[in-house]
């Protein structure tokens, strides 16, 4: 039989407040998530390999695809990206947050240095973005990690426009000028309603130094 | 040294823009500069909250092609081989791209046009010697954890990786082995099953046509196929011994439903006997619906990318 997870700061939270969490509403607690294959992998067990694409497989790709400007950029990002995560694989801390967290976030670092490298040529190409920022449904599947509810619930407090900016900044991978060009907005207010945006979500999620707030 | 509040907000600023993408290369690396890696790398609070709201918002998950999702799982194979002790790696790579599907399926239908000829099936007694190549992992054949449904998209990601399992769970229904590097078959076994799965309505069999190379040129036999089971078996009779030690005989499933250019690697074998020999097949990734069988002579440990130099038989479907 699987050991339960290690438990994470955000299900703490929420479990402590019976699903109720004070800093970000009512919420429903997460179901319990499977357990971590990443120590596993760092182990050298081929099987986990094969059940963290299962599992992560769908993620990593979709993330890629949104934040490459091509296909086939997509496709080398990902075994990158896939590489990366078998490198860091001993890295990960589920005291520290879930294992998906840690992969996306895997995934962001890796695919963000693509952008940074291809940027200059990029100039506003993001095909599809028209139709990626669009609401997102209130069941998206991604939210049974408690942390991604948790980042949800913080998100719907702020304004619309902001959250805007920060899907745009965040999800879609725009740089602050591409951005401000975009939603007609100076540069410095953008950056402003980014970073507040950001730390919100920290503070939310109980983590960083400044949990206690450097900003809000 | 301690910073002042301005420094602090100039940090945390570009800190925030570093976790979104929103600092140049330049830019980037004088944060490092400043800061220090290690002091960035232990705090990443920020790239964490970023990754939440990337979950938070993600608008749909989509499925990893399926040529990706085996060239991930070839990279994994490559990454964590050194670790482990098997001394030869068969990989479920497809192969670089500019493998060659033309030139295969050109240099079996000319053959089987010029030569013209059906091989009998009709096989000695069985005297089976064989002995295919598995990789531990595949062995191993541990589904673990169910996948995170609210993450798992059961897709083709899944279906690559999983077949490698499904193969070994296979392989331990029917014979209980392949527990090491190497699933050796018991001779016995191998050709009474191959024989009990020859017998079932719904299977594929084809005999086997000589491919060119003179290894082939005596051989008969024949492959059965369970589409369902995604197993079956390789018999031969005339096929030469090999010398393991400096090449294999390697097997190539052609799929309709895959890109043409990447055959799946059925895996390398020996042939240890004068005898029949019977071949359990272990495709590293799901066959749809196959195509053709070829087997090739490579060097030992198999190759990613054949030359096609030796094509010793081919078994065309339709």
């Amino acid at each position: 039989m699987d050991e339960m997870p290690p438990k994470t700061d955000a299900k703490r939270r929420l479990e402590a407040a019976g699903g109720e969490d004070p800093a970000v509403g009512r919420l429903r607690a997460a179901p319990e998530p499977p357990r971590p294959v990443l120590p596993d992998v760092a182990g050298g067990d081929r099987a986990a390999v094969g059940r963290c694409m299962a599992r992560y497989g769908a993620l990593v790709w979709s993330i890629a695809r949104r934040l490459s400007p091509t296909a086939a950029d997509a496709e080398d990002a990902t075994q990158e990206i896939f590489l990366d995560l078998w490198r860091s694989a001993a890295r990960f801390d589920p005291q520290r947050g879930s294992e998906a967290v840690f992969v996306a976030m895997i995934a962001r670092r890796r695919l963000i240095d693509r952008l940074r490298s291809m940027r200059p040529r990029l100039d506003h190409e993001i095909p599809g973005l028209d139709e990626w920022t669009r609401e997102v449904p209130q069941e998206a599947r991604a939210e049974r990690v408690a942390e991604a509810a948790i980042a949800r619930a913080a998100l719907e407090t702020l304004p619309v426009e902001q959250r805007r900016i920060i899907d745009l900044s965040i999800v879609h991978g725009l740089s602050h000028s591409e951005i401000a060009t975009r939603v007609g907005m100076p540069l410095g207010t953008v950056k402003t309603l980014v970073r507040r945006g950001l730390i919100k979500v920290r503070q939310a999620l109980g983590v960083g130094a400044d949990a206690a707030g450097e900003e809000g | 040294m301690s910073l002042n509040d301005i420094e602090r907000a100039r940090l945390l600023e570009h800190a925030v823009e570093s976790a979104v993408g929103g600092l140049s290369r330049d830019e980037w690396l004088e944060l490092r500069r400043q800061v220090g890696t290690a002091a960035l790398d232990q705090d990443d609070s920020l790239e964490r909250a970023a990754a939440a709201i990337e979950l938070a918002r993600q608008p749909k998950l989509e499925p990893m092609p399926r040529q990706l999702a085996a060239a991930v799982a070839a990279d994994a194979d490559r990454f964590l081989a050194p670790r482990r002790s098997v001394p030869r790696v068969v990989r479920a790579d497809p192969g670089p791209r500019w493998f060659a599907y033309g030139g295969w399926i050109a240099a079996a239908a000319s053959l089987v046009a010029a030569i013209g000829i059906l091989w009998s099936d009709r096989m000695a007694a069985p005297r089976p010697v064989a002995a295919l190549e598995q990789r531990s992992d595949v062995a191993a054949g541990d589904d673990g954890a169910a996948a995170d449904p609210g993450l798992a998209e059961p897709g083709l990601a899944e279906e690559a990786v999983a077949s490698r399992s499904a193969g070994a769970d296979g392989a331990q229904r029917r014979g209980g082995e392949a527990t090491g590097a190497l699933a050796v078959r018991e001779p016995a076994d191998a050709a009474l099953e191959r024989q009990a799965l020859a017998a079932q309505p719904f299977v594929l069999r084809r005999n086997w046509v000589p491919g060119g190379d003179p290894a082939g040129s005596e051989v008969s036999g024949d492959v059965v196929w369970d589409a369902r089971a995604q197993a079956g078996y390789l018999r031969f009779a005339g096929l030469p011994r090999n010398d393991r030690a400096r090449e294999q005989y390697q097997l190539w499933i052609f799929d309709a439903r895959r890109d043409a250019r990447y055959p799946v690697d059925g895996g390398v074998f020996d042939v240890e006997g004068d005898g029949e020999t019977v071949v359990p097949i272990r495709a590293r990734l799901p066959v749809g619906s196959p195509r053709m069988f070829a087997v090739t002579l490579e060097r030992a440990g198999g190759v990613v990318v054949s030359d096609r130099s030796r094509l010793v038989v081919v078994a065309r479907i339709g």
